[in-house]
């Protein structure tokens, strides 16, 4: 009966090293070093446990540019020549040593091995894909991958960027492997919150993290590292038992340091004169490692003993038979405290064994052998213990890697940190560029996606890893710089419209890399699907007292792009609203079922008596519907005018609940001041607690219902609103062409003290004596307009503030297009939907910090976000903008993106719809029966 | 040409206001920026300060955010690490400059949440739950469409619905 179970798991990655310009390049002994001295022998002692049919379970991690760098033509004939002049030294070596009893034999070693290599090699013809397949096919090898270039994720600024590393890798893997890899390995075993969501939506059950990632969980993590953890978007994540790794990764007490095993820094590539090595060096001079090696460590001394390569086997299986000793004391311990059986898991480098550590395959080769044979304990992989305990404890996983010090340091520090802002202006410029072009062809398409792969490129971790080591710095400064200042003249190249086809030739022959690759993982927008947690399709009731035509407020505009962009992401979206002139009781508009209650059921004169009348007859078509279209999966309330019909709806259909609340009674009138107020509010109570999940539009807000309504937070999401891009104004480019000197100030809203015009008044002085003439254009009307006129006039800029009133649509886009600045000086703001609309429309903005407003604005990037109620501080920064027109569109340009990416109704459907999802599995929990 | 793309350079600048704050590890973090032309030529007579902010935690965001450090800049500074810092916290920095101890800022920072360095303080019941299953031989993306057709279908069937193809066609 054996007690638990062991995972080794290897990394295997190189950056991609490819230089068909230059004929012998250096760091391409990277690559030819690890096939001779890791991968081939590794693949050896797999065959070899396939031959003598032993059941053995190993994880293997190979990057896609090792896989693309094995697979390539030229590098494979480079390394045959390799390897055939390597061969030749040994025969060279052989004639040297004659006689030596102390080494000769190492010579013919060596000849044996590499020319045993050579065999394998060509035997396989130099396609190691194709055996590793049918180790997996057997399933004692579990394969996985990695990111793209093996780009640090934590360290990206966007979520595109994420989504280039991991679609890329997986295409590239599916394409070599027939299909997508169960697992993933983040690079550096790099974490940070929210990659859990895109893995999950790329279906990775798993990926690994240090052991003090899982220590630092909330909550504490009952078993340690013993089991894996899942994450709150349900992938695994497995970490890595400190004791295994300790023992053979160690410096100094690990089982590589062993006097006997192999002095890896004695290499004759150094010990032997020039005259002699030379023909074997690159360049004829360059030092470099030959991998004939005649020592063994013997201890810390100079002195070092000729190397035995029997002795140092003979440790190595001693070493296996110590490592699974070990594992069994360890597991026998810990599996008394646990109701499952214990898992050590042993992630490494896989160049660990056999580069580094010499007799590292034939130490995993004994280990394999060993287990295969224990009867205590099993060799696993993360896909079997998953199918075995696929329960495992909800946690919240920190930011955490496997490189020195646990976190980002060994990529982000004094030596590295320049490299990061040439980073994230390249995301930044590619996803912009990718948002201009989705519909690019030929040329264009080509520039694209080869800025795609240079700045995929250029984010290897690899760089800032190479630069902190101090090792072939010059080198990884050299590509990375290559990589930015190719994707900066592709990028030139596209925004000037000119693309010089040599050029990007030229650049295309330097990566054989990612040939599928697709500039539009880069989009924004357009990859945004379903999330992975809802199902293919949903039926949803939506209730809301207004829909287009009829708009109040902005409830009926939110409605109808909400739906629409459901509809859009297949689902089906029913809803029932109040009725309109010109519409019929059932119509179907850009894929929305939109029904409307009978107007003769709405009869009452008293308002609280109509929303009544029109939530019985929401409740009673409700029921109508599902007899034709069948049940519902979910009601979507939106404010409390519907709170009775949900209720009921949800009560009888015994349907989840979702509720958006927009504003509140309360915030509205910052406090309860009449009846009717209190009575709102009471039934605003009664539809945030009856819900069973509840959306508010910026922080702001969904604090306010969480400690108005008390409700607990985590019930809370927070969505904002959208903006439709294609209402969003053409570009106003240059400034307008007015002969007029004076600027213009642009307020849209209602005329209440909460809107913060008056402040905006008081400002006008000071903004007169800093940035000259202006006006002040007040759109909207209100109780309040006959204060703010009187405040103008004692502040004495009554004819600079032009009422202008009530505006439509038209008007509204004129004032816009005759504008310099939009100010949002409110007090008190849910959301601020004039913000978004004002830099859609290419205006700067100006806003108070406050409620859904700092939600909006990125202070100094796409406009000012200026303390509320401070009308010096409002005057300095409208001044500003007025005064330097070359910031203010910088601001423009900036915030027109901002909105078309951040308040995306595409985005807002697809986090809706985790919302849903999370309601439907929360009712399925509290009534297991239905 | 062909020694061009492999000897590139940098750009020395992208003329854009951008200020970036980067996780080190859970006590240090590193702040970079960039003034855009026409805001440094804005600013040129300006000590310019950075200035550091504990955000305060999610559920209680109405509350100020605490001033942890205040910088004056060395000319030409165009980066800062902080050190020290309390791990498991959240943090901004801005930029700007000061009269008459009115703060000017110029740029503000994204919001940054440091990892805890060590396992939390209270133990709280665990939960368990589910991995979602790793589904094999499933193709990478698949968006879903509904076809139209269907809902026509169903459209059809409403046996409730009086004359609602006349009155849905001016839609």
């Amino acid at each position: 009966m054996y007690i638990g179970y062991l995972a080794v798991v290897l990394h295997g990655h190189l950056p991609y090293v490819y230089h068909p310009e230059i004929p012998e390049m250096l760091e391409e002994r990277w690559l030819f070093e690890a096939l001779t001295e890791c991968y081939l022998p590794l693949l050896n002692v797999f065959e070899s446990m396939q031959n003598d049919k032993i059941n053995f379970r190993l994880t293997l991690s190979l990057s896609p540019s090792l896989i693309t760098m094995i697979n390539d033509q030229m590098l494979q004939e480079r390394y045959l020549k390799h390897l055939q002049k390597s061969i030749e030294l040994t025969v060279m070596e052989q004639d040297r040593l004659k006689g030596d009893p102390e080494y000769e034999h190492l010579a013919g070693f060596y000849l044996d091995t590499l020319t045993g290599l050579k065999k394998l090699y060509e035997l396989y013809n130099g396609d190691l894909i194709k055996p590793l397949k049918q180790l997996q096919r057997q399933g004692s090898l579990e394969l996985i991958t990695t990111c793209a270039t093996h780009g640090y994720l934590p360290l990206m600024n966007s979520r595109s960027s994420w989504r280039a590393q991991i679609q890329s890798a997986l295409e590239l893997f599916t394409n070599y492997f027939d299909h997508p890899p169960a697992g993933m390995w983040l690079p550096e075993c790099a974490y940070a919150p929210g990659l859990d969501e895109m893995l999950r939506e790329y279906h990775i059950g798993y990926f690994f993290v240090d052991s003090h990632g899982i220590y630092n969980c909330k909550p504490i993590p009952q078993f340690g590292t013993y089991a894996p953890v899942c994450t709150a978007a349900g992938v695994a994540a497995f970490g890595r038992d400190p004791a295994s790794s300790r023992q053979v990764w160690d410096r100094h007490s690990g089982y590589p340091g062993d006097p006997l095993y192999r002095e890896f820094y004695r290499d004759i590539g150094y010990d032997l004169p020039l005259h002699y090595i030379g023909p074997f060096l690159p360049g004829g001079n360059i030092r470099v490692d030959t991998g004939l090696k005649y020592h063994r460590i013997t201890g810390s001394g100079a002195h070092k003993e000729p190397y035995r390569p029997d002795l140092a086997r003979k440790r190595a299986s001693q070493h296996a038979k110590d490592f699974l000793q070990q594992r069994r004391e360890q597991l026998e311990l810990v599996a008394r405290t646990m109701n499952r059986r214990p898992l050590a898991l042993a992630p490494f480098d896989a160049e660990l064994f056999g580069h580094w550590w010499f007799e590292g395959p034939d130490w995993l080769n004994f280990l394999c052998r060993e287990a295969s044979a224990s009867d205590s304990l099993r060799m696993i992989t993360p896909t079997e213990y998953l199918r075995e305990y696929p329960d495992n404890q909800a946690v919240e996983l920190p930011m955490c890697s496997w490189g020195s010090g646990g976190y980002n340091q060994y990529w982000l520090n004094p030596s590295t940190d320049w490299i990061y802002r040439h980073l994230h202006h390249a995301e930044d410029k590619m996803t912009e560029l990718a948002d201009d072009h989705l519909n690019a062809q030929g040329l264009e398409a080509r520039c694209l996606n080869q800025a795609a792969r240079e700045l995929l490129l250029a984010q290897s971790s690899d760089w800032p890893f190479i630069i902190h080591s101090g090792t072939a710095v010059e080198y990884a400064k050299q590509r990375f710089t290559n990589h930015i200042g190719r994707f900066t003249a592709l990028t030139q190249m596209l925004e000037n419209g000119e693309i010089q086809i040599d050029m990007l030739e030229e650049i295309e022959t330097r990566s054989k890399f990612l040939p599928d690759i697709d500039f539009h993982f880069f989009c924004s927008h357009s990859m945004i699907n379903r999330p992975a947690t809802a199902r293919a399709s949903y039926r949803i009731l939506i209730l809301s007292w207004e829909y287009p035509p009829k708009t109040v407020g902005g409830l009926a505009r939110h409605v109808h792009d909400l739906s629409c962009a459901l509809a859009a992401l297949g689902d089906e979206v029913h809803v029932i609203t109040c009725p309109a002139s010109d519409r019929g009781i059932y119509t179907l508009e850009e894929g929305v079922h939109v029904h409307r209650i009978h107007p003769d059921l709405l009869t009452a004169e008293n308002f609280m008596d109509w929303v009544n009348q029109l939530n019985n007859g929401m409740t009673e078509l409700s029921g109508k519907l599902v007899k034709v279209f069948g049940a519902f999966d979910l009601v979507h309330a939106h404010d409390w005018l519907v709170g009775k019909a949900s209720k009921q709806i949800c009560g009888q259909m015994n349907l989840p609940l979702v509720a958006t609340i927009h504003a509140t009674e309360y915030g509205r009138n910052k406090g309860l001041h009449s009846d009717l107020q209190k009575n709102i509010h009471n039934l605003e109570q009664e539809l945030a607690s009856q819900a069973t999940l509840l959306i508010g539009c910026s922080q702001y807000m969904g604090l306010e219902i969480a400690s108005l309504f008390n409700q607990p937070t985590d019930k809370i999401t927070v969505i904002p609103n959208g903006v439709e891009p294609e209402n969003i104004l053409p570009d106003r480019g240059k400034p307008l062409s007015r002969d007029s000197k004076e600027k213009n100030i642009l307020f849209l809203g209602r005329l209440v003290p909460e809107k913060g015009v008056q402040v905006l008044i008081e400002a006008l002085p000071i903004i007169l004596q800093k940035a000259g003439p202006v006006k002040l254009y007040i759109a909207g009307k209100g109780p309040y307009q006959p204060e703010l006129a009187e405040l103008a006039q004692s502040q004495g800029v009554a004819d600079r503030v032009i009422f202008v009133g009530y505006v439509n649509d038209h008007d509204r886009n004129e004032l816009l297009n005759q504008s310099e600045v939009a100010v949002i000086p409110s007090l008190y703001e849910p959301f601020g939907i004039v913000a978004l609309e004002a830099m859609a429309a290419g205006l700067p903005v100006v806003v108070s910090d406050t409620g859904g407003l700092r939600d909006v604005i990125e202070h100094g990037v796409d406009g000012y976000c200026v303390p509320p109620d401070d009308s010096e501080l409002l005057a300095y920064y409208i001044s500003e903008l007025l005064n330097n027109p070359e910031l203010a569109r910088h601001f423009t340009r900036r915030a027109r993106r901002n909105v078309a990416v951040k308040f995306n109704w595409r985005q807002i459907a697809s986090d809706t719809l985790k919302v849903y999802a999370r309601a439907i599995k929360l009712l399925s929990l509290s009534n297991p029966n239905s | 040409m062909s020694n061009s793309i492999d000897r590139m350079e940098l750009p020395q600048l992208y003329d854009e206001n951008k200020m970036v704050l980067m996780v080190v590890n859970p006590h240090t973090i590193f702040l970079y920026w960039e003034l855009a032309f026409s805001q440094s030529q804005a600013v040129q007579d300006h000590q310019l300060i950075v200035r550091l902010f504990e955000q305060p935690p999610e559920q209680k965001l109405h509350e100020q955010p605490r001033l942890v450090t205040s910088v004056v800049l060395p000319p030409f500074t165009t980066n800062w690490y902080f050190n020290e810092l309390q791990p498991d916290h959240h943090y901004r920095a801005d930029i700007g400059w000061e009269h008459n101890s009115v703060f000017y800022s110029l740029i503000k920072s994204n919001i940054v949440n440091v990892p805890p360095a060590e396992p939390p303080g209270i133990t709280s019941q665990a939960k368990w739950r589910s991995v979602e299953q790793v589904q094999l031989h499933k193709t990478i993306t698949t968006p879903t469409v509904r076809s139209v057709e269907t809902i026509n279908e169903l459209v059809e069937q409403m046996s409730f619905y009086m004359g609602i193809h006349e009155k849905s066609k001016g839609v």
